[in-house]
């Protein structure tokens, strides 16, 4: 059995893992793990599918090859593409000791193009607020919170267990509130202050102003509570700098909980390349014509990326270069130039940091990653560093002198509050009128571990009770859902959602390609 | 009149009729419903049957699925004892409406929104009477608490 | 009543190394040494908040794996099942130490035919509870005062649990204490009436151990239980002495003793008895309206054999929109014949639903009304079960 660490979100729940050979692996709850007790959400219990894909091979311009050769290939064409023309991305299940030998490769090569889930984040961000995208806050301080706010975040879909966290915290009297497009269905929350979805559609529209207004008239929700909710590469810059704006107005602190494990990445990122935070984020990479080189780091684009399988295809064909290196074989394995086989997470040796600034062990044995990373380094600047070499580059990156056992909580912030004119932050130009709203609805994606890895564990969108009476809908119909491209689903009925809004758990590549856009609904005949 | 657990469980002003959910197996129960309305007895128009074969297919868990889908009541009718059509299986029909009527009244369901009544081909006053007594019966302890308020 | 003894290991490493004179690990080791068994199933102990369990056929492994555990509440029961679910373990005989808890929960799987219990060899320990890692960790420097790493070593005795240090030193508490101020045993636990394993081969602890001595009660319950004892007393494994009657009685007297306990645990934390059949009813649809629906509840279950073919998985659908979901309610309902109460339900769920209460209120009053003990006997198959229908005649 395994002692490992789920990757699909940043709070790092502890399991064991059994490989039960032909019956494949099984999921042991591991009660002694600090930051889950041992329970899993239906990701985690999923994680045997989820480790079940088809595995990457080494491969060079499609042919099979040993791991020397996909390395030293690799290094070749990666020093023929101009440093500015290369970008480095790893959005995924990656080990601190991998991001940090990924970091060093980045900068032997002199590029300054890497992105490691947070860029766009970091950007729309002044630098002294960067600690708080960085480091969280420990569980148990959410536990002894008196006021908690979900900040467009539903924690029983999204992080259950971070719910449980809640669910206590409201048992030693705190008092939950949530802003959302959508009430939670749980009923955790105390109070909500729902905001009209429509308006955002461009967030930085006056509609949307006028909406966050009501925000600021709700200092008595804010005042020195803790607010929970996520950043991922689609987060919206208004938002997040409205979220810092109302923190720093009202001693608020907030506590951000990413896809996949991204903690340690955004540390380490801050320590070893801090000019790569203003580099190129994860959708420019995919937009810009400049970048001819693309090396993917465990990294499903068709996972992280709300464009669909056949753009990111086009995309990627007009690159020069291609690398992925991964346990699992992705949309972009059969045009990579060079495949690099790493083993599956679990089977690694190596370290996480989960949301609270815990540092976790994965207690695989596999060191496949790392080598292969210092092999390519190793090729371009003749240097070889070690497994160890590299571990203690992260330790000292993360301010640690050894590894800490996992029931301490290291890494805290410096800054107790959030020190920022909160008025710096709100300002921007704000568009006068909204685009036209091409769609009768709004598809509103809700973010899930199963979302960003692209296991849907739910295969249907929720719909108001309104939208199924206007439809005439009846148990056993579709839905067609479209934009640019049509798609036909099932639906569930959710009583609480605005009669315009359409939530999906699922993405609908094609459809749409933000988080929040309009959308036509029909009843598939 | 009991107060539904979700949004605005109260039943409308105006005269709120139960759902009744009736299993009924082909070869008694059936018929005796059958007879019921032959013989032009009188009943409320609150049943809703679902014929099965026999009372032994009667998964329990139906009942449950009826209740969550809104039944204020869920009636489990068959042949009697020694006449099961398939010789015992509605011995299995008591058996498991001995859990049933556990589970309902543990999970905090009035007592009448559950009945398993035996019914001959020949019984269709013991149809009739059953249905106006259930409607009756439900009519006093009000809606179920599982009603969605927005499905009519 | 079975023939009881007092036994102790005479490897004296093993005696040393175990909590009661190390009878257990000797016969498990002897009944490997002497091919009695294929296999056996322990838990290797990580530290003092962490047990692994581990099939093993290496004797020097089950020594090591010797003394108690009390802060690593695992059901070994789906342990066991996944073993002969490969084909390789088809027909190998394999020995557990066996909580109640264990016991019932291999007897159950027996009873559905996912396992011979004629290949799996129960030596029965006596169980006052088990403690939740976490909590305990917690026990240690709320109550305790002390680092929960520096604690080395725990021990329960005469209702008391003992911390020790690296040093040697060694801090108590009443556990009644510890569990009025909110520590202590697991909720299922405490309430838990099944004390002595009546339904295993063998039923083992230090109840009924005379002050200072090294050694196991142990009552011989079955034949194969006294083939594990006959094989260990015969090859010189264990010593033995008839248990003198003062022991019997000194067992019964702290089992009758934590039974009347349990029985008053269950009075306190059986909040839904007080309510009214409408506070039932919101009590019930508040609490699992939490769920949402991860599935690890019935993957944990001991007494849960359906597999994919499982009617709390096919007949629920996420789509609809039930006040509680198809999922829990036939849970709950096929559950209420053979639920043991163990407790793992409510240690793995992610939103803390307090399953174990819930379980066990529907589940007691049917096995109360049908006057059935799950777990006990394969012969006594669930009443759910229609191939027997005798038990309405009891109605």
């Amino acid at each position: 059995m395994i002692k490992t660490i789920c990757p699909g979100c940043s709070l790092g729940c502890g399991l064991y893992l059994e490989d039960g050979g032909e019956r494949g692996l099984r999921v042991w709850h591991r009660k002694r793990a600090p930051a889950n007790a041992g329970k899993l959400c239906a990701f985690g219990m999923c994680l045997p599918q989820y480790y079940g894909r088809a595995r990457m091979e080494n491969t060079v311009d499609g042919k099979p090859v040993t791991q020397d050769e996909a390395v030293s290939e690799a290094a070749k064409r990666l020093k023929s593409i101009k440093p500015e023309e290369l970008a480095f991305v790893s959005v995924g299940a990656a080990t601190c000791e991998e991001l940090s030998s990924l970091i060093n490769l980045c900068k032997a090569l002199g590029c300054k193009n890497l992105e490691l889930g947070l860029n766009a984040a970091f950007k729309t961000l002044p630098e002294s607020l960067h600690e708080f995208l960085e480091i969280g806050v420990p569980l148990a301080s959410v536990e002894r919170a008196s006021k908690l706010v979900l900040f467009f975040m539903e924690p029983f879909s999204q992080h259950p267990l971070l719910a449980r966290r809640i669910l206590k915290a409201k048992k030693n009297g705190a008092k939950v509130f949530e802003v959302a497009f959508v009430g939670g269905e749980r009923g955790i929350a105390d109070e909500t202050i729902l905001l009209d979805a429509a308006a955002f559609v461009n967030a930085a529209s006056a509609e949307a102003a006028e909406e966050l207004k009501k925000l600021r008239e709700r200092k008595d929700v804010f005042e020195n509570a803790l607010i929970i909710s996520e950043v991922n590469p689609y987060t919206d810059a208004v938002l997040l700098r409205e979220l810092f704006a109302v923190c720093a107005e009202c001693g608020a602190m907030p506590l951000l909980m990413k896809p996949f494990l991204t903690m340690s990445a955004a540390l380490l990122q801050s320590a070893l390349a801090p000019e790569t935070k203003r580099g190129l984020s994860l959708l420019e990479v995919f937009e810009d014509e400049r970048v001819k080189g693309l090396f993917l780091l465990e990294t499903d684009p068709a996972g992280v990326l709300l464009l669909s399988e056949r753009k990111i295809q086009e995309r990627l064909s007009g690159l020069e270069l291609l690398v992925e290196q991964g346990a699992f074989r992705t949309v972009a394995s059969e045009l990579a130039t060079v495949t690099l086989a790493s083993d599956m997470f679990f089977e690694r040796r190596g370290l996480v940091v989960n949301a609270e600034g815990r540092v976790l062990r994965n207690e695989g044995t596999s060191t496949t990653g790392v080598e292969i990373l210092e092999g390519i380094a190793g090729d371009i600047t003749g240097v070889h560093r070690s497994f160890e070499d590299v571990r203690n580059e992260a330790l000292k990156a993360l301010g640690l002198e050894a590894v800490p056992n996992e029931d301490a909580v290291p890494l805290r912030r410096k800054e107790e509050k959030v020190q920022v004119e909160p008025n710096e932050l709100r300002s921007g130009a704000t568009v006068a009128e909204t685009a036209r709203v091409e769609g009768d609805y709004l598809l509103l994606y809700r973010t899930t571990p199963a979302f960003w890895s692209g296991q849907f564990v739910k295969d249907f969108v929720e719909i108001s009770v309104e939208a199924a009476r206007s439809l005439k809908l009846f148990r056993g119909d579709k839905v067609e859902i479209s934009n640019a491209e049509a798609v036909t689903l099932d639906f569930k009925i959710s009583e609480h959602l605005p009669e315009r809004l359409i939530v999906s758990e699922m993405k609908l590549a094609g459809v749409s390609e933000r988080l929040l856009s309009p959308v036509r609904l029909r009843k598939k005949e | 009149m009991l107060a539904a657990v979700n949004s605005s469980g109260k039943a409308e002003a105006e005269e709120w009729q139960p759902k009744i959910l009736a299993f009924c197996c082909n070869w008694c129960s059936y018929a005796g419903a059958d007879a019921a309305g032959l013989e032009r007895r009188q009943t409320p128009p609150t049943i809703r049957v679902i014929r099965v074969m026999c009372s032994g297919r009667i998964d329990p868990a139906f009942a449950l699925m009826g209740f969550l889908e809104g039944a204020d009541a869920v009636l489990i009718t068959g042949c009697h004892i020694g006449d099961c059509h398939y010789v015992d299986a509605n011995y299995k029909t008591r058996n498991r409406f001995e859990f049933l009527k556990e589970f309902v009244d543990e999970l905090g369901l009035e007592p009448e929104r559950l009945r398993l009544q035996w019914i001959s081909a020949s019984e269709g006053a013991i149809f009739a009477d059953m249905v106006r007594e259930v409607t009756e019966n439900v009519k006093k302890v009000g809606p179920s608490p599982f009603r969605k308020s927005w499905k009519k | 009543m079975g023939a009881c003894y007092l036994a102790w290991a005479t490897d004296e490493k093993i005696r040393d190394r175990a909590a009661n004179g190390g009878f257990v690990t000797a016969v498990l080791v002897a009944a490997l040494e002497k091919d009695l068994l294929d296999a056996v199933i322990v838990v290797k102990k990580e530290d003092v908040y962490e047990g692994i369990p581990t099939v093993t056929s290496d004797p020097e492994t089950v020594v090591k794996c010797a003394g108690s555990l009390h802060a690593a509440p695992i059901n070994l029961t789906r342990f066991v099942v996944e073993f002969y679910k490969d084909e390789r373990n088809k027909g190998k005989k394999i020995g557990l130490p066996a909580k109640p808890c264990d016991a019932r929960g291999i007897i159950e799987q027996a009873k559905r035919q996912q396992l011979d219990i004629n290949d799996v060899y129960l030596v029965g320990l006596n169980c006052g509870g088990t403690l939740h890692p976490l909590g305990l960790r917690e026990a240690a420097a709320e109550i305790y005062g002390i680092d929960p790493d520096a604690v080395v070593k725990e021990e329960i005795k005469a209702g008391k649990l003992f911390l020790s240090l690296q040093s040697g030193e060694e801090r108590e508490c009443k556990m009644d204490e510890l569990e009025e101020r909110g520590y202590g045993r697991r909720d299922s636990c405490k309430m838990c009436t099944s004390k002595i394993p009546t339904m295993a081969d063998l039923a083992c602890g230090n109840w009924g151990v005379p002050d200072g001595e090294k050694a196991t009660f142990v009552e011989v319950l079955t034949e194969k239980g006294e083939a594990l004892f006959r094989n260990a007393l015969e090859n010189g494994y264990i010593e033995v002495k008839e248990a003198p009657e003062e022991s019997l009685e000194v067992r019964e007297r702290i089992k009758n003793a934590m039974v009347k306990r349990a029985e008053e645990w269950w009075q306190k934390l059986d909040v839904v008895r007080e309510f009214t059949r409408d506070e039932r009813l919101k009590f019930y649809v508040e609490t699992l309206k939490l769920c949402i629906h991860c599935g690890a509840c019935r993957i944990v279950c001991p007494v849960c054999a359906c597999g994919d073919a499982a009617k709390c998985v096919s007949m629920h659908d996420e789509r609809d929109d039930y006040v509680i979901s198809m999922y829990n309610m036939i849970r709950l309902l096929h559950l209420m014949d053979s639920c043991i109460g163990c407790g793992q339900c409510e240690d793995v769920c992610p939103v803390d639903i307090p399953l174990t209460l819930i379980h066990r209120r529907f589940a007691e009053r049917m096995q109360r009304k049908l006057n059935y003990t799950p777990g006990m006997s394969v012969e006594e198959k669930p009443p759910f079960y229609e191939a027997e229908l005798r038990w309405h005649d009891i109605l």
